[in-house]
């Protein structure tokens, strides 16, 4: 039993407990409990102290709480307390060492992501790029936004480089630092580089087996280097699998560990330069220990960088949505390498080498020598000074290095040195084999086809542009229907005769893109000498545009021409009738299905050459000096003259013999054609 | 040397002591262990190329059935050469340009090889016209078998053209590459 004295003073108990819970500040307990929390997780810094950060505020506690969080945090303590004002200005650095780190966050981010709907393997790869780009939501921009990081990581981490040698800041306790910086330019590129193979298009196919062949040319572990590499012979599966694991692995792994190394040496050891002219320029003494003063990480330099973030985010993003699109080509094809094959951007110089000679000595040795030189700048600069003028030497190779490396990228392109024929180039410009070109691009709407439906059904609306085409066409008669045969007269097209060409629909715009294009194919078509009209009155270029159905039109471009053959002296040819057979490997004539011999094609049996000689070159062109002496070549090359008369007794291959006469000799012109068609889908990426 | 005998200054720092041996002794058995799994990596990771795949014996039928003398060359996709029958003989040349490894073509119209990459080009049998590529391009074994199996013909060892007797079988040996001749 309770007894009453017990339960009257439960009964205060209760009452008094009761008050005290009414009359607790509990506002203050939530906060406290609030200010616990925020500091857990923040590195003791209160909700208070955040606030005073982000408002610029001198400290709230004492002694200061920013540099206890600097020890305490792991991510902060990374980075440095305090750096020196000078090293600071952005014209300094640029911030180039810090947009590189923000690259490799957006590339580690987004190829997280993208990794969900790719997978490695030749039957998947490219299926699942088509995948991501026109079906995953947001698929599109998260490969952009790769894309995009990739190409500024390297452009940083370049431009990084540069900045650090103009502002001599790899000298002294620096050295060594400098020399993890190469280091990671090169994981940098081999890092985009191995990228680059996994969309599995014809570009990726190709740039990355020429990259990997170059391998092939080092000495003695070159082939091995390669089939390691490739996982086989060729790239396929095996190689795609090795690509993928060095992207998104090894190499990441590799870029950490000597990003970590070569931070914690500026953040720990020498922090960033300060600007030569601090140093060791005339500055005032004030002006220099204002410069020389410390400025804390937090809050001013971490507020920076948040800025930084923002805009380099949301300038990508506009970027991404605007005007830069990954490209994606054709499926790999192991059989056809593409015209104009072109190395990423940041290799064209390497390309540009390879056209200058062997395989070794540009594609491995003088590239293996750039990055020993650069690796060791540091100790073969020994001038102890920082400014520019007091380094000229240093300097000069600087700008001389860097104009050679952008001569050589231009050499790398394919406007040079590559000689590809007149008609093949030409096109290429328009339609090209290795990214979507101008046709391509063209909105739907621009490509007009014939307006009048041929029948019923409203589809194959046929419309011939003639571009370049034989003097009077345009006038004759069975051309006259401009809605289906249209004429590009003339280059001007605020000329009254270019609009005589035009069908009404065009008429009203006579400068229109896709008029510029065709304008630009007529002056590109007629500027070639080696393009030479064709004989049988074809039409020199034409371009056709196809209404096939409601969603598609069919769009051809093609150039006609007669080649003028020379041979490999560049004498002219010329042919002469004459029927030879095939023979088999024992000599004897080889018999068809039907048991008559094998005939040869009749135009390549009897090719009789001009030998012609030159003279000097004037204005470009060497002129024809004697009478040429025409010759036939027999099986060994050698030249067998004709006769005075200019008769030759030949055998064919039956041992007929007959008498062949050069006054039966034809200019040897080859009618040729070189056409591009494209399908061009009403709801095609490419029209931006 | 001074600074060393300093270093060293008696003999009992001089000799190696039981823990410092040992120590040595597991430095060096991990040395050992790594070096030991970088071969094992190499062999690993280093691609197998069993028959049927490129780079064994492809049989590409009878001397009779292939393109002759004066004829345009014939591709072999799978086994990736060119068929080419000259008045001296047959050749397959390995299709892949041998400046940096494109597909190059067959140009009827011009009579020659061009390759697209860079524009290397090379005669019908192979020889170097113009071009970055450094070499002429490199030519895979032919070997003739009668019809009892025996060998009756093969590429010499320079990559010359072989005379194939009329009615043998032709085997190509993608395996077996003869590299060609550099240009001066």
């Amino acid at each position: 039993m309770l007894g009453s004295n017990t339960l009257r003073s439960l009964r205060s108990n209760v009452a008094g407990e009761w008050k005290r819970i009414r009359t607790y500040d509990w506002l203050k307990w939530a906060a406290g409990v609030g200010d616990y929390c925020v500091r857990g997780i923040m590195a003791g810094l209160s909700g208070k102290e955040l606030r005073a950060i982000l408002r610029g505020d001198v400290p709230t506690e004492r002694p200061n709480p920013r540099y206890r969080a600097q020890v305490k945090s792991f991510m902060l303590h990374l980075r440095p307390k305090y750096y020196q004002r000078g090293s600071t200005w952005f014209t300094h650095t640029w911030r180039l060492g810090w947009f590189a780190v923000y690259f490799f966050v957006v590339e580690t981010i987004t190829g997280l992501i993208l990794m969900l709907f790719y997978a490695p393997t030749p039957e998947r790869a490219y299926g699942d790029m088509l995948n991501i780009l026109s079906n995953v939501p947001y698929g599109k921009f998260m490969r952009d936004m790769h894309r995009l990081g990739a190409e500024g990581m390297v452009a940083v981490v370049l431009l990084h480089m540069v900045r650090v040698y103009f502002t001599a800041s790899y000298k002294k306790e620096r050295a060594f630092t400098w020399l993890t910086g190469v280091v990671l330019l090169l994981v940098t590129l081999v890092l985009s580089f191995s990228g680059y193979l996994l969309p599995w298009d014809q570009l990726a196919y190709w740039a990355v087996t020429i990259g990997t062949s170059m391998a092939d040319a080092a000495p003695l572990v070159g082939t091995q280097v390669n089939l390691l590499l490739r996982g086989a012979v060729d790239i396929w599966a095996g190689g795609l699998l090795r690509f993928y694991l060095l992207h998104i692995f090894l190499l990441p792994l590799v870029a950490i560990v000597f990003i970590s190394v070569h931070y914690y040496k500026v953040a720990r050891e020498h922090s960033i330069s300060l600007p030569a002219v601090v140093e060791e320029g005339d500055m005032s003494p004030e002006e220099k220990r204002h410069n020389e003063e410390r400025i804390d990480l937090i809050p001013n330099l971490i507020i920076h960088e948040l800025m930084l973030t923002s805009v380099a985010t949301f300038l990508m993003v506009v970027a991404v949505a605007t005007f830069f699109s990954a490209p994606l080509e054709q499926h790999a094809d192991q059989q056809i390498t593409p015209l104009h094959t072109e190395a990423p951007w940041y290799f064209l110089w390497l390309q540009g080498m390879l056209k200058l000679g062997s395989k070794q000595l540009f594609g491995i040795v003088l590239p293996t020598l750039i990055f020993v030189v650069l690796f060791v700048v540091p100790w073969i600069d020994r001038n102890p000074h920082r400014l520019a003028k007091r380094r000229p030497v240093a300097i000069g190779i600087g700008v001389l290095a860097s104009v050679i490396m952008l001569v050589l990228t231009y050499m790398g392109t394919p406007s040079y040195g590559i000689e590809t024929p007149p008609a093949q180039d030409i096109l290429s410009v328009f339609v090209p084999q290795t990214h979507p070109g101008p046709l391509r691009e063209l909105p739907w709407d621009a490509l007009h086809a014939a307006q009048t439906p041929a029948d019923a059904t409203d589809t194959h609306r046929l419309r011939k542009y003639y571009v370049s085409f034989p003097v009077g066409m345009d006038k004759d008669s069975q051309y006259a229907d401009r809605d289906k045969f249209v004429f590009i007269n003339g280059l001007d097209p605020s000329d009254p005769a270019f609009l005589d060409g035009l069908p009404p629909d065009i008429a009203e715009e006579p400068n229109s893109e896709f008029m510029q294009l065709l304008v630009a194919l007529k002056a590109k078509v007629e500027q070639q000498p080696k393009l030479l009209q064709r004989a049988d009155g074809e039409p020199k270029s034409m371009v056709t545009v196809e209404y096939i159905q409601p969603e598609l039109k069919w769009v051809t471009a093609s150039i006609s021409w007669d080649e003028m053959e020379l041979d490999r002296q560049k004498d002219l040819t010329y042919m002469i009738p004459f029927t030879d057979y095939e023979l088999k490997p024992d000599g004897t004539v080889k018999m068809g299905d039907d048991g008559k011999p094998v005939a040869l094609e009749p135009a390549k049996s009897k090719k009789v050459v001009f030998d012609l000689e030159y003279g000097e070159l004037v204005d470009g062109v060497r002129p024809i000096l004697k009478d040429p002496k025409p010759y036939l070549k027999d099986a060994d090359g050698n030249p067998i003259y004709f006769a005075a008369d200019g008769t030759l007794e030949v055998t064919d291959a039956m041992g007929e013999k007959s008498t062949i006469n050069l006054a039966d000799a034809k200019p040897n012109l080859k009618p040729s054609v070189q056409l591009e068609k494209l399908a061009i889908h009403r709801d095609s990426q490419y029209h931006q | 040397m001074a600074v060393q005998s300093d270093i060293l200054a008696t003999d009992a720092q001089q000799e190696m002591s039981r823990r410092e041996f040992l120590n040595y002794a597991w430095l060096a058995s991990l040395g050992l262990v790594s070096a030991q799994s970088l071969v094992l990596l190499y062999q690993f990771a280093m691609p197998r190329l069993g028959p049927g795949e490129f780079g064994g014996p492809v049989d590409i039928g009878l001397v009779d059935s292939l393109p002759g003398v004066g004829a345009p060359p014939e591709p072999f996709a799978r086994a990736k050469f060119w068929w080419v029958m000259s008045a001296t003989g047959a050749r397959a040349i390995y299709k892949v340009c041998t400046h940096l490894g494109c597909i190059y073509q067959w140009k009827q119209e011009e009579f020659k090889f061009v390759c697209p990459c860079h524009g290397s080009q090379f005669e019908r049998e192979g020889k170097y016209i113009q071009g970055p590529a450094g070499r002429s391009l490199d030519r895979l074994v032919v070997r003739a078998f009668d019809a009892s199996g025996k060998v009756v013909a093969e590429t010499p060892p320079d990559g010359g053209p072989v005379k194939i007797p009329a009615g043998s079988r032709v085997v190509v040996e993608t395996g077996m590459k003869i590299i060609g001749q550099a240009h001066a």
